[in-house]
């Protein structure tokens, strides 16, 4: 079965501040906050919301000050 | 060359539909900043002298700061700037969200409007192009209700970004503000009322222009060092126990210089509602409308507000752009609002406290009420506690209040008066312009409980408690603002680890010696006046200032975004210019500084007798004489010199051959 190999964001959470630059970044508006967050660590963090949207640009990837997006295969 | 700032604003007049962009030359930029100090150039440069704050020859200006989007962080606020219609001077508020990214994204470092239109409309500014768009539709929404039509409607690819008046706005409000984000507000100066003025309903920004910093890699290797400091936590100590704290600081005659890596600890936890009970406790919440005292607010009352039950309600935390700490939170309620930001310090006390309400669930309501309508919750808090004090004196009667008893702490009228606030229905018609106006209408003796700095209602910070709170409500040109300056705010910002020659502040000291009115206050008055109208330039928060100037990097983020080589001293000159340039718009609108400060109780005059702040009393006119001598205006009228201005404001001469 072919797969689609273009790259999409991979987001580490233990690196992750919960900033939300690469959520502005996203020229298609394809990253998401979690809507809620756990006791122990409350933050909403950013997600791939919508996989289809998304444009491979890593744009996200390249903007994160921290380094806590990769662009992996999909 | 890139430097971070797009060096275009965009010019809107709503009259004439006209829209066109203006580049503005880099010295501008080396001079002023972006933010703040581009809206005090154009402001100063645009608006006629004696313009109507609600006539079409005001401007409203939404600016974003120079390193908002860089890479950089706590570096996403918005500033809105006017001549704003509550004090009749220089007016600014500023906003976190998501809204400030927006603004350069669709090209510009500014979008400046004039000009009113007839009807209702939006401005959309997408793929590069500006219209002015009907909004009729959206006239009478809430900010929540409208900013979620608008982000449908207009939603292609990206999502716009709105900010948006609520009926207040909408109602000419005085004390009204301007929404993004479902309830963030920048609501201080009264410049809702300006866009509702203009019938302008929204700006809806949905544009992908990159933003290129000067050296991308070194900003990002600041950030990464800057980080290391944002994310301590903090696990072990509860909300009650901060309160306890509040207590052992209040008792103890001496005090420590405090560090804001403390306070950062708390913003992470808690957010700003961490020092509820503490700020109460400690006198630095003002209680009573500035005439009660901790004991009239004593931590059995107080319990209600701990901190520990506003972040139990937190679904999640909510960080704005750019923003590692996150101190906001979104917070489920019982009642009409299923959802709410998480209620700030300055609501939570302004509705609290300060009115002797103790009912929490009150306050999550009128905190939603508020952020929808698009009301400042510290001046409706102040305006509330003004008309209960009216009432007390028989200023006011039932007769005039729709048969309302304004007694302390009467939750129930508290609730309907702020609801009639927000329609401008009987008594709250009255109210809706702030303490100021309704004093005036009210006559006799009304003005002696009216508390407020030039037309503006002072926030929860008590000036008998840090006199530095109570200089900068009196003399920042747009006054009666808690973000800029105090005591408190020197001590965290560290300034004397980047900048020689600043006075460093004893580990532990006696708080006697806050309140003697010595050169060293001043210059440290005037160094957080400097350092915050940087900070407005580049579109950071005071809260990540808080951390402390050699554990933020805002120099060195400065010169990385943009090429620039200049030193922490170069840029405090900026923040210099900048404070001269609002001062002297205050000054060609007719605006006399003399009249900001505040009614004598907030200064202790007469003292109080019991509580934290019993005997305390500030020598509020040397103080200013002091600040006003350290940025040389002249000290008796606090007016800068005429000639210092005109050289500010014009391009440098630049000899043939060289380059600018």
């Amino acid at each position: 079965m072919k797969t689609d190999a273009r790259p999409i964001p991979a987001f580490k959470r233990k690196k992750c501040m919960a900033c939300k630059i690469c959520v502005d970044d996203c020229p298609v508006s394809c990253i998401g906050v979690a809507p809620s967050g756990s006791a122990k660590d409350p933050h909403g963090y950013p997600f791939l919301e919508d996989e289809t949207r998304c444009i491979h640009c890593g744009q996200c990837a390249d903007n994160c000050p921290v380094e806590a997006i990769r662009m992996v295969a999909a | 060359m890139d430097r971070g700032y797009t060096g275009t604003i965009l010019k809107v007049d709503l009259t004439t539909g006209d829209i066109q962009e203006e580049v503005i030359p880099d010295w501008v930029y080396e001079r002023f900043l972006a933010g703040m100090g581009l809206g005090a150039y154009v402001l100063h440069r645009d608006i006629p002298a004696g313009a109507d704050p609600l006539g079409p020859d005001n401007m409203l200006g939404f600016v974003a700061g120079i390193l908002t989007g860089t890479g950089s962080l706590f570096t996403g606020r918005w500033t809105v700037v006017g001549k704003s219609p509550l004090t009749g001077g220089w007016g600014d508020a500023n906003c976190g969200g998501m809204l400030a990214p927006a603004i350069k994204r669709c090209g510009y470092d500014g979008i400046f409007i004039r000009g009113c239109s007839d009807t209702p409309v939006y401005l959309e500014i997408k793929n590069g192009k500006a219209s002015i768009c009907p909004a009729g539709d959206l006239w009478g929404q809430d900010a929540v209700e409208a900013e979620a039509l608008l982000t449908e409607r207009c939603r292609k690819k990206k999502m716009p970004r709105v900010a948006c008046i609520g009926p207040a706005g909408e109602n000419l409000s005085l004390i009204s503000g301007i929404c993004t984000d479902r309830g963030r507000i920048a609501a201080r100066s009264g410049l809702g009322a300006v866009m509702g003025s203009k019938k302008l309903k929204a700006i809806v920004l949905s544009g992908t222009r990159k933003i290129k910093p000067h050296d991308r890699d070194a900003v990002h290797r600041l950030s990464r060092k800057c980080n290391r400091w944002a994310s301590f936590q903090i696990p072990f100590v509860s909300g009650g126990m901060l309160g306890k704290i509040g207590t052992l600081m209040r008792m103890l005659p001496t005090q420590m210089a405090m560090d804001g890596l403390m306070f950062k600890l708390m913003l992470n936890k808690w957010g700003t509602t961490s020092m509820n009970q503490m700020s109460v406790e400690m006198g630095d919440s003002p209680i009573k409308n500035w005439k009660g005292t901790n004991r009239d607010f004593d931590a059995k009352r107080s319990q209600t507000v701990n901190p520990d039950i506003f972040r139990q309600c937190e679904v999640v935390k909510y960080h704005c752009y750019s923003c590692p700490v996150g101190c906001g939170g979104i917070c489920t309620t019982n009642g009409r609002f299923s959802e709410t930001h998480k209620p700030e310090y300055e609501t939570v006390l302004a509705l609290g406290g300060l009115c002797l309400n103790e009912d929490a669930d009150s306050i999550f309501y009128l905190n939603e009420l508020l952020n929808r309508a698009g009301m400042d919750s510290i001046s409706a808090g102040g305006t509330v506690a003004f008309a209960i004090e009216c009432f007390e004196k028989g200023l006011i009667t039932t007769a005039d209040t729709d048969g309302l008893e304004l007694t302390w702490g009467n939750t129930e009228a508290i609730v309907v008066l702020i609801e009639k606030m927000v329609q401008r229905e009987g008594i709250g018609d009255l109210l809706a312009d702030g303490t100021k106006v309704a004093a005036d209408k009210i006559g006799r003796d009304a003005h002696h409980y009216a508390i407020h700095a030039g037309g503006q209602e002072l926030p929860m910070h008590d000036g008998r408690c840090d006199p530095g709170f109570a200089v900068h409500y009196a003399v920042e040109p747009s006054p009666g603002k808690h973000t800029v300056g105090a005591q408190l705010y020197y001590e965290m910002y560290r300034l004397w680890k980047k900048i020689p020659g600043l006075p460093k502040p004893d580990m532990l000291y006696f708080k006697g010696r806050k309140y003697v009115a010595d050169e060293s206050k001043a210059i440290c008055s005037a160094a957080c006046s400097k350092y915050v109208n940087v900070l407005n330039g580049a579109g950071a928060c005071v809260f990540g200032a808080f951390l402390g100037a050699d554990r933020i990097p805002m120099f060195d983020w400065l010169n990385a975004a943009t090429g620039w080589k200049k030193s922490p001293e170069d840029y405090m000159a900026i923040g210099e210019a900048v404070q001269t340039l609002r001062q002297a718009f205050n000054i060609k609108h007719g605006r006399d500084p003399r009249r900001n400060i505040p009614a004598p109780r907030t200064t202790g005059q007469p003292a109080l007798s019991t509580g934290a702040n019993k005997g305390r009393c500030v020598d509020i006119q040397k103080m200013i004489h002091d600040y006003w001598q350290q940025f040389g205006w002249d000290t008796t009228s606090g007016k800068p010199d005429p000639e210092v201005i005109g050289p500010l404001v014009q391009a440098p001469i630049t000899v043939v051959g060289e380059r600018n």
